[in-house]
């Protein structure tokens, strides 16, 4: 792929691509660092993708990036920063710590859900899973969420 | 819910600093060289042209003989011992009516033993060979264990049958294919053992599949394999036969093999001094047999 297209490509979807980033690993610098190897790993690759699925492709991509990232030696080993959203009030910030507390694989799928308004087929192809799969995240980290956002009530 | 979710969502953007820095690595960043493909697709290629002949040998011949053959032959060479690969060209498969009549109605396989090479030739139906060597006073018959194989209920077990001759007898969709005949003998402390191959002709086999039932693969176990050696010998009538010298480390003693073809059957004759024997004299009993044989 020529760098035009991958400038292109980041131009439209690298906000998307960051907040799945994001709302997977709760850290703007991995976010950010994982958002452009998503890109830059384009270059290497002799990819043709399909037009209008573009943002769904990068999306698989950067959830196996983000997993990856979980996974690594790096992260398990060396402790995090408490890095907090830019938030500007209460009501977003409890959100958020009640975000945090799901689970990685829960949080992918209430991003996908609720922000980019897939519907659980697509978040199923996404992120590789099985429709039942991705019906049962949703639902679990709904109630996890409602149970933590009544914390703060 | 899903509105606070998206509006805090929506308030989290690249940093101007992460945007930078990316399109100055965009920038820098080399595409893949075309001769990193072009290496690519050589390797990939050169896999291919190695794996086509490689799966095309296992699934079946490319040079003769299947790849399975081909390692258990080279392994058998490097790992389990010394041995040898006989492969006949002038072997044939004799008409089922040369067979006697008691064989031709074979349906299925079977082993006997017989007292003789005379009884053994009657039921066979034909003359195999004359030595006057094997038949002479001072050559005596020693028995062998005739080994159970699919024994005609008809018949008494032969398990534990100890017989000088032997014959097993196989049969394939009702017909006679295959006999494989053998007789044993003692000379001056030297243990003889004759077995000859003969194939009936049979539809369901091929020259290349008669070759192949005549073909004689024989290993020693390396432990026992002191030194091995292959030579030829033609004798007077015109016979050409491959002799083996196996010196064995167990026994401290030589086997002599010498391996033949004619009339269509395919022979084997072993010599073997008793331990602690005359080798020397073993061979040349073994030369004197394969003098004597009259076809």
């Amino acid at each position: 792929m020529e760098k035009q297209e991958i400038a292109q490509l980041y131009e439209s979807y690298a906000p998307d691509v960051f907040r799945l980033a994001l709302s997977y690993l709760h850290n703007q610098q991995d976010a950010e660092d994982v958002c452009q190897a998503v890109f830059l790993s384009l270059l290497n690759k002799n990819l043709q993708l399909f037009p209008g699925k573009e943002k769904a492709w990068l999306l698989t991509c950067t959830a196996n990036a983000c997993k990856n990232h979980l996974k690594s030696f790096w992260k398990r080993n060396v402790g995090e920063l408490d890095e907090s959203l830019p938030c500007h009030d209460d009501t977003d910030q409890d959100l958020w710590s009640a975000i945090t507390s799901l689970a990685p694989k829960y949080r992918a799928v209430i991003h996908l859900y609720y922000y980019e308004g897939y519907s659980q087929e697509e978040i199923a192809q996404i992120l590789k899973l099985s429709r039942t799969a991705v019906q049962t995240r949703v639902s679990r980290a709904r109630n996890q969420l409602k149970k933590e956002l009544s914390k703060y009530e | 819910m899903n509105n606070a979710y998206r509006k805090l969502m929506e308030q989290q953007n690249l940093s101007e600093q992460a945007n930078s820095d990316f399109y100055e690595k965009l920038e820098a960043a080399k595409p893949p060289r075309k001769k990193k493909v072009i290496l690519k697709t050589a390797i990939i290629a050169a896999c291919i042209c190695l794996l086509i002949p490689i799966s095309a040998l296992a699934a079946e011949n490319i040079f003769g003989i299947s790849l399975a053959e081909f390692v258990a032959r080279n392994m058998t060479q490097e790992s389990a011992g010394e041995g040898y690969n006989t492969q006949y060209t002038n072997v044939y498969s004799l008409p089922l009516s040369d067979f006697s009549p008691e064989l031709q109605s074979l349906t299925e396989d079977r082993s006997t033993g017989y007292d003789s090479w005379e009884a053994l030739e009657a039921e066979l139906g034909m003359d195999l060979i004359t030595n006057s060597i094997l038949s002479d006073a001072e050559t005596v018959p020693y028995e062998q264990y005739v080994p159970e194989m699919n024994p005609n209920p008809a018949e008494p077990v032969l398990g534990s049958d100890l017989r000088p001759c032997t014959a097993h007898y196989f049969a394939k969709d009702g017909q006679l294919y295959l006999a494989l005949v053998s007789a044993a003998y003692k000379r001056d402390g030297v243990r003889i053992s004759l077995s000859a191959t003969l194939t009936a002709e049979h539809p369901a086999f091929s020259q290349e599949d008669v070759a192949k039932l005549h073909t004689l693969e024989v290993t020693y176990p390396k432990a026992d394999v002191e030194q091995f050696s292959q030579a030829q010998y033609t004798a007077e009538s015109g016979l050409t036969a491959t002799i083996m010298e196996i010196d064995r480390t167990a026994s401290q003693s030589t086997l002599y093999e010498a391996t033949f073809a004619a009339n269509g059957a395919s022979y084997k004759i072993q010599v073997d001094a008793e331990p602690g024997g005359n080798d020397a004299g073993a061979k040349a009993l073994l030369i004197e047999i394969l003098e004597g044989f009259v076809f």
